[in-house]
C-alpha cells in the first residue's frame, strides 16, 4: 500500500462512528453534569438542601426534601373550606344515582322549603328544579363537611350517604320549570354588561361566563342562574362578600361579590330571577 | 413518469386548496381579535376557526406536500421508480379520509380542542381518529421513503445517495420517530377517553408524549424547505452548491437534535425537574447549527453563482443574482424571516427568558413567522419550480410569480412584527375576544389592526398562489420534463456510510432519547398524582 493512498473505506465508517459518538455523547454529558449536578449545587445557598436533595430535586424524584421554609412575602391565604373535588368515585355515583329514590327522599325532607316541584314558596330558599346535579350534589356535600353551614341544612344532611345525596340530585335536576328571560328591562345596561361581559377593571368576571344559559367553559358545579330566587341570589352575594360563606374554590365569588355595590347586587339578581316567557314564545 | 406526477398533483392540491381555505379562517380569526367589528364574531366559532387554522395548516398543508414532494423526489432524484405506487395511494387515501373525519368533526363543533388537544379536554373520538389516519398515511410515505432508498443503494452500492433524497429520507426517518409520542398519547389516552372507556386521563404524561412530538414536527415541516435550499436554489441562481457534505450534515443534525428537545414546549410545566429541561435546553441550542451551516452554505452558493453572473467586490455578487427568479427571490425573503424568527426562537428556547413570553401572543408571532414564513414560502418556490414538470406547462408570466412571493412577504412581516410586540405587552394567546374598552387593552388595538392587515395581505397572496397554480396548466409547453438538481462544486464520488445512511444516527438518536426522554415518561407510572377529569366538548358538561 503506497503511503499517501487514502484509508480503507472500513476505517474511515470506523473513525465516523466513534467521533460522533465521542461529540454527541461528549456534550450530552457536559449538559447532565451541568443540569444535574453543578447548577444545582451552585443554587445550594438558595435552596437550602443538602447535595443529595438538590441532585434528587433537579431529576424531579418529589418527596426527597422540601425548600427551606422563607417568610413569605405576602401573607398565607386562608384555607380554602371546600375540600370537594370531582373524584372518579363521586362522577360514578352521580351517574348512576336514581331519581325516584330521591323523589321519596325529598318528599319527605326537603319539599317543605324548596317546594314539590323544586320551587321555594319562600324566595329566601333556593330554587332547585333544573339546576344541574353536579351544583345541588357539590352543595349537599358542602354541607355535610360543614365547608357551608346552615342551622337548617346542617343537621339534616349530616347522615345522609353521598349515594343518597347523588339521587336527590338527579331528582331536582330532571324537574322542569316554566320557561324564563332575563329580566334585560328592569336593568341598566351596566348591569346587563356585567352580567354578560363582566368589568375587568373591577376584577369581575361576566357571571354569564359560568353561570349563563350555556355556561361557557365554567366549572360543571356552577349552577345556572336564570329563574333562581332574587332574595336567595341577594343573600348569598351578601354572605360571599362578608366572608360568611365560604365553600366557592379559590373564592371566586368571595372576590366577585366584594366588588359588587348592594345596588348592583340586587339588580343583578333581578336580572337573574328574570320574568316568564309569554306562553306563545315556550 | 406520468403516474408519479399524478400522484404528487393529487397531494399538492388537497395541500394547497386546505391551505388557501385555511389562510381565510386565519385573516378572519386575526379580524375577531381587533377593534375593528368582524361578522360571525362569537367566541365558539373563534375557537372551532382556530381548531380548523391549525389542523390545516400544521397536519394537513404540511403532510400532504411532504408526502407529495417526497414521493416526486424519490422518483426524479433517484431516476427509478418509485416501489409500490399502489401504497402510495392507499396513503393518499387514508390520510384524506382522515382529513375529512377531522375537519366534519371540528365543524360541527364536537372537537373545539385546538390542534395541540390540551387534555383533559376532550372531543369525538372522531376527530383523534381521523388525525390518527392521517398520520398512518404518512407513515406509509415514510416507509416507502426508505424503502426507495434501499433499493437504490443495493443498486448502486458505494455510490453516494443524491443530496434531495438523503434529505426526503433524513425527514421520513425522522417522522417516524416524531410520531410515536403523540400516536402513543392519542391511542392509550386520548382516544380510549373520548370514546368514554375512561373518564380521567394523566394531564403530565400526555403533556410530555405530545412535547416528543411538539418540536420535531416542526423540523418535519422545515426540511422540505431545506431540501429546496440544498438542491434547487443553487441551480436557479445559475451557480452549484457549495458543499454537498455540508446539506448532509444538516440533514443529520436534524435529526438527531429536533428529537430530544421538545420539553423546551414544558418550561413552565411542574411535572418535570429542572435538570431535564436545562437537559433538553443545551440540546435545543444545537438544532440552530444546522442553520447556521445553511445560511452559510447557501450563501457561498448563491456567492458563487452571483460572481459566475459578473459581480464583484465584497457585496456585488447580490444585486447580481437572478432575482426576478421566483426560487432566488423566494430564498432572500425567506432568509430575512429566518433571521427574524431565528432570534424569537432563541428567546423562546431559553429556559430563563422564555418565563416573560410564555402563553404570549410572542409564541404565535414566533411561529407564525418561521414556519407560515420562512417554511411556506419555500413551498411556494418548490411548487413553482416543479410545477412544469408535473403539469408539462410553463407559466405564462413569472411576474404574478413574484408579486405573491412578495406579498406574502410583506404580510407576514407586518402581521408578525407587532404580534410579537402585542407578546412583550402581555397580550396572552389563546384568547378570542378582548375587552378594548379597559385603559390598558386599549393601547393594544393599534397593533392589532396593524397585525391584521398583515393577515388580510397574506390572505390576498394565498388566493394568487392558487390563481398561479391552476394558471400554471395552460401555459406553453414545458420542453423538459425532467426536474435537474443542482450540483456540488464538488460532487460526491464516495462517502463514508454516516454520510450515506441512517444506521449510525438512529442509534445516536434511541440513546438522546432515552436520556432525555427516559426518566420524565418513566416516572409517571410510579408516581402517585391525580389524574385530571375529562373535559368533554359539546356535551355541556
Amino acid at each position: 500500500m503506497a503511503v499517501n493512498a487514502p484509508p480503507a473505506p472500513r476505517l474511515i465508517d470506523r473513525r465516523w462512528r466513534v467521533w460522533a459518538s465521542v461529540a454527541v455523547l461528549g456534550f450530552v454529558t457536559v449538559s447532565l453534569l451541568l443540569g444535574f449536578v453543578l447548577i444545582p449545587l451552585a443554587q445550594r445557598s438558595e435552596t437550602g438542601l443538602d447535595t443529595f436533595a438538590a441532585i434528587c430535586r433537579a431529576i424531579g424524584v418529589p418527596g426527597i426534601a422540601a425548600a427551606v421554609p422563607r417568610a413569605a412575602s405576602v401573607p398565607a391565604p386562608a384555607p380554602a373550606t371546600s375540600q370537594f373535588a370531582w373524584s372518579p368515585a363521586t362522577i360514578k355515583v352521580l351517574a348512576t344515582a336514581d331519581p325516584r329514590e330521591g323523589a321519596a327522599f325529598a318528599a319527605d325532607n326537603c319539599s317543605a322549603c324548596h317546594g314539590e316541584k323544586g320551587i321555594g314558596p319562600d324566595p329566601q330558599f333556593p330554587s332547585l328544579a333544573d339546576k344541574p346535579a353536579a351544583a345541588i350534589l357539590k352543595q349537599l356535600l358542602d354541607y355535610r363537611s360543614h365547608a357551608r353551614v346552615s342551622d337548617v341544612m346542617t343537621p339534616i344532611i349530616d347522615p345522609v350517604p353521598e349515594a343518597q345525596l347523588s339521587n336527590l340530585a338527579a331528582f331536582y335536576a330532571g324537574l322542569a320549570p316554566d320557561a324564563r328571560a332575563p329580566a334585560r328591562d328592569a336593568v341598566t345596561t351596566e348591569i346587563r354588561r356585567i352580567a354578560e361581559a363582566g368589568d375587568p377593571t373591577r376584577a369581575i368576571a361576566a357571571c354569564d361566563g359560568c353561570h349563563g344559559p350555556n355556561r361557557g367553559g365554567g366549572p360543571v358545579e356552577t349552577p345556572p342562574l336564570l329563574g333562581q330566587s332574587a332574595d336567595y341570589i341577594v343573600l348569598q352575594l351578601q354572605s360571599f362578600a362578608a366572608g360568611e360563606r365560604r365553600n366557592d374554590a379559590f373564592g371566586r365569588m368571595r372576590t366577585i361579590a366584594r366588588a359588587l355595590s348592594d345596588a348592583e347586587i340586587k339588580a343583578l339578581a333581578i336580572y337573574y330571577h328574570g320574568a316568564p316567557l309569554p306562553k306563545y314564545r315556550q | 413518469m406520468a403516474s408519479i406526477n399524478r400522484l404528487t398533483l393529487a397531494h399538492l392540491w388537497v395541500a394547497f386548496v386546505v391551505f388557501a381555505a385555511a389562510a381565510a379562517l386565519g385573516a378572519w380569526q386575526m379580524l375577531v381579535r381587533s377593534p375593528l367589528p368582524a361578522p360571525f364574531d362569537a367566541p365558539d366559532t373563534y375557537f372551532a376557526a382556530v381548531t380548523l387554522h391549525g389542523v390545516a395548516m400544521a397536519y394537513v398543508l404540511t403532510t400532504f406536500f411532504i408526502m407529495g414532494f417526497g414521493y416526486f423526489v424519490a422518483e426524479t432524484a433517484l431516476d427509478r421508480k418509485l416501489p409500490a405506487l399502489c401504497a402510495a395511494w392507499v396513503g393518499f387515501a387514508l390520510a384524506l379520509l382522515g382529513t375529512a373525519m377531522a375537519v366534519i368533526t371540528v365543524l360541527l363543533g364536537k372537537a373545539t380542542v385546538l390542534y395541540t388537544f390540551y387534555p383533559p379536554l376532550l372531543g369525538n373520538a372522531f376527530f383523534y381518529i381521523g388525525l390518527v389516519l392521517v398520520v398512518v398515511g404518512s407513515w406509509i410515505w415514510a416507509a416507502l421513503m426508505i424503502v426507495a432508498m434501499a433499493g437504490w443503494k443495493r443498486e448502486y452500492p458505494g455510490r453516494p445517495v443524491p443530496l434531495a433524497m438523503f434529505g426526503t429520507v433524513a425527514n421520513a426517518v425522522m417522522w417516524l420517530w416524531t410520531t410515536a409520542g403523540v400516536a402513543v398519547e392519542l391511542l392509550f389516552q386520548v382516544i380510549p377517553a373520548a370514546l368514554g372507556f375512561k373518564d380521567t386521563i394523566d394531564v403530565g404524561l400526555s403533556r410530555t408524549l405530545f412535547s416528543w412530538t411538539l418540536h420535531a414536527i416542526v423540523y418535519f415541516w422545515l426540511i422540505p424547505a431545506y431540501v429546496g435550499f440544498y438542491t434547487m436554489v443553487p441551480r436557479a441562481a445559475g451557480g452549484r452548491l457549495y458543499s454537498d457534505t455540508m446539506g448532509r450534515l444538516t440533514f443529520i443534525l436534524f435529526l438527531i437534535y429536533s428529537l430530544p428537545v421538545g420539553m423546551h414546549h414544558l418550561f413552565m410545566d411542574p411535572e418535570h425537574g429542572a435538570g431535564f429541561k436545562f437537559l433538553q435546553m443545551s440540546m435545543t441550542v444545537l438544532v440552530a447549527v444546522p442553520t447556521l451551516l445553511t445560511v452559510f452554505t447557501i450563501g457561498a452558493s448563491l456567492e458563487i453563482a452571483g460572481r459566475v453572473r459578473g459581480g464583484r467586490g465584497l457585496f456585488g455578487w447580490i444585486p447580481a443574482l437572478p432575482w426576478k427568479n421566483p426560487t432566488v427571490l423566494a430564498t432572500g425573503l425567506a432568509f430575512v424571516m429566518l433571521g427574524f424568527g431565528g432570534f424569537g426562537g432563541i428567546v423562546n428556547m431559553s429556559y430563563g427568558m422564555n418565563a416573560m413570553v410564555h402563553n404570549t401572543s410572542w409564541v404565535t408571532a414566533h411561529f407564525h413567522l418561521i414556519f407560515g414564513g420562512s417554511v411556506v414560502i419555500m413551498y411556494f418556490a418548490i411548487a413553482y419550480e416543479i410545477w412544469p414538470k408535473l403539469v408539462g406547462h410553463q407559466p405564462r408570466s413569472l411576474a404574478p410569480l413574484r408579486a405573491q412571493l412578495w406579498l406574502w412577504f410583506l404580510g407576514i412581516m407586518v402581521m408578525t412584527l407587532p404580534w410579537h410586540m402585542l407578546g412583550l405587552f402581555g397580550q396572552p394567546r389563546r384568547v378570542a375576544i378582548f375587552n378594548y374598552a379597559n385603559p390598558q387593552i386599549a393601547s393594544w388595538g393599534p397593533w392589532v389592526i396593524v397585525s391584521t392587515i398583515g393577515g388580510f395581505v397574506m390572505l390576498a397572496s394565498a388566493l394568487l398562489f392558487i390563481w398561479n397554480l391552476a394558471g400554471g396548466h395552460a401555459g406553453a409547453p414545458e420542453p423538459d420534463r425532467h426536474l435537474h438538481y443542482a450540483v456540488a462544486v464538488h460532487p460526491p464520488r464516495r462517502l463514508p456510510a454516516a454520510l450515506n445512511g441512517f444506521g449510525l444516527w438512529n442509534a445516536l438518536v434511541a440513546v438522546l432519547m432515552l436520556v432525555a426522554y427516559g426518566y420524565p415518561v418513566a416516572q409517571f407510572f410510579w408516581i402517585e398524582a391525580p389524574p385530571a377529569m375529562v373535559h368533554r366538548i359539546g356535551s355541556g358538561g
